[in-house]
């Protein structure tokens, strides 16, 4: 009689594994899943604002060309030197 | 009658020009806030620096400040309307080459022996700035350098902000970098051209009148130290990781805006023979001082006041 309790309960744990078994595998397969979809979302291309270009140096043909420097007159004394720095 | 200030900033010399002399009180104020702001963005050389953070982090998405945001950006163009000539990814090649630390201090060091750096070209194309994000991933090793673009940028936007809110002519430099906006004197606002920034005023040299945009000058010969492979300087050239040893000296050019005067000048001294076309392509008026002295213009650089001491 108690063999039969002892195979009965043996059998029965043994199912219980097996259940528990599955449906952690199961649940791994849901985490797995869910891991590999989330980085999909970081694949996408960056939003990078289309900034106008500050340095506007030969941006267009049709741009004006600034101004060239005139020469200084004679009798005005320079306020600043350009030069290397 | 224009009233003067200047005083020490960026390891140079900041001069305020003002064609109002009841102006100068406000935009003395004006400018030395905008100079503090930008040095504590964009100095390579203070621990504090946003930018010393940001090079700290290579390899690692960083948020910016709208501040430093604008500057690297204006580096970004700079590199790509120069295809990489003017390349702000170089402040390893410049580390190596001595200059590591502020100026004087690496003017006053006992000579440097010089490292060499694995060289890959074209790294700030993989630099990416998200402006609205205001976020900045940087490949790993890579140190960004400023130093071809803050300065002018800086000198725009204070020569603009000084003269909308006082309504006086106004002139920046900063290190010989010159912006000018508001209404110029009557003859405009005279420079002396030189190999440096800080040359007498009274002193010889070419004299041009400049009315509006900026001007600025890069020099091989100023900002330059002895180390075991001879005298370094600043202005790196991208193709060889090490400085520039093209025939030019000193290149000057006036353009729409400082900024892109100093994109000019740089990128001039770094292409060497093939400047000159470069330049008459891109609308811009230059002149160049060749190692040997001699000096060249572009078709509408004017023939100008030469005054010998």
């Amino acid at each position: 009689m108690s063999t039969g309790v002892a195979l009965l309960a043996a059998a029965a744990l043994t199912g219980a594994f097996t259940a528990l078994a599955a449906a952690s595998t199961h649940a791994k397969k849901i985490v797995r899943r869910l891991e590999t979809r989330r980085p999909a979302a970081h694949r996408l291309a960056p939003v990078v604002a289309p900034a106008p270009p500050l340095v506007q140096l030969g941006s267009s043909s049709a741009a004006p060309r600034p101004a060239a420097p005139a020469p200084a007159p004679a009798t005005a004394p320079p306020v600043v030197a350009s030069g290397g720095s | 009658m224009t009233t003067t200030v200047s005083f020490p900033a960026f390891g140079t010399t900041a001069v305020l020009v003002v064609a109002d002399p009841d102006a100068v009180t406000t935009a003395a104020s004006l400018l030395r806030r905008r100079l503090r702001r930008v040095d504590h963005a964009c100095s390579r050389f203070r621990d504090d620096s946003e930018l010393v953070a940001v090079n700290r982090r290579s390899g690692e998405p960083v948020e910016l400040s709208a501040e430093l945001c604008g500057f690297v950006r204006a580096a970004l163009d700079a590199a790509h309307v120069t295809d990489g000539l003017v390349d702000p990814a170089l402040g390893t090649e410049l580390r190596a080459a001595g200059y590591d630390r502020t100026f004087a201090l690496v003017a006053a060091r006992d000579g440097w022996r010089v490292r060499t750096v694995e060289r890959r070209r074209g790294l700030w194309r993989d630099i990416e700035l998200d402006d609205v994000r205001r976020t900045l991933h940087v490949p790993r090793g890579v140190e960004l350098d400023l130093g071809a673009t803050a300065k002018a940028r800086t000198a725009d936007l204070a020569a603009r902000a000084i003269a909308e809110a006082t309504g006086s002519g106004t002139l920046v430099s900063l290190g010989g970098d010159v912006a000018v906006a508001g209404a110029a004197p009557v003859g405009g606002w005279t420079v002396l051209l030189s190999d440096h920034h800080d040359a007498s005023l009274d002193g010889p040299g070419e004299r041009i009148a400049l009315f509006e945009g900026g001007l600025a000058t890069s020099s091989t010969s100023a900002r330059s130290w002895p180390t075991d492979s001879g005298r370094m300087h600043h202005v790196i050239d991208p193709r060889t990781g090490v400085p520039a040893a093209g025939m030019w000296r000193t290149v000057t050019v006036a353009a729409a805006s400082c900024l892109d005067a100093n994109v000019a000048s740089t990128a001039a001294l770094v292409l060497g023979a093939d400047a000159l076309s470069w330049l008459e392509r891109r609308n811009v008026h230059a002149r160049l001082v060749a190692r040997t002295g001699a000096v060249m213009g572009t078709r509408d650089w004017p023939v100008a006041l030469e005054c010998s001491a």
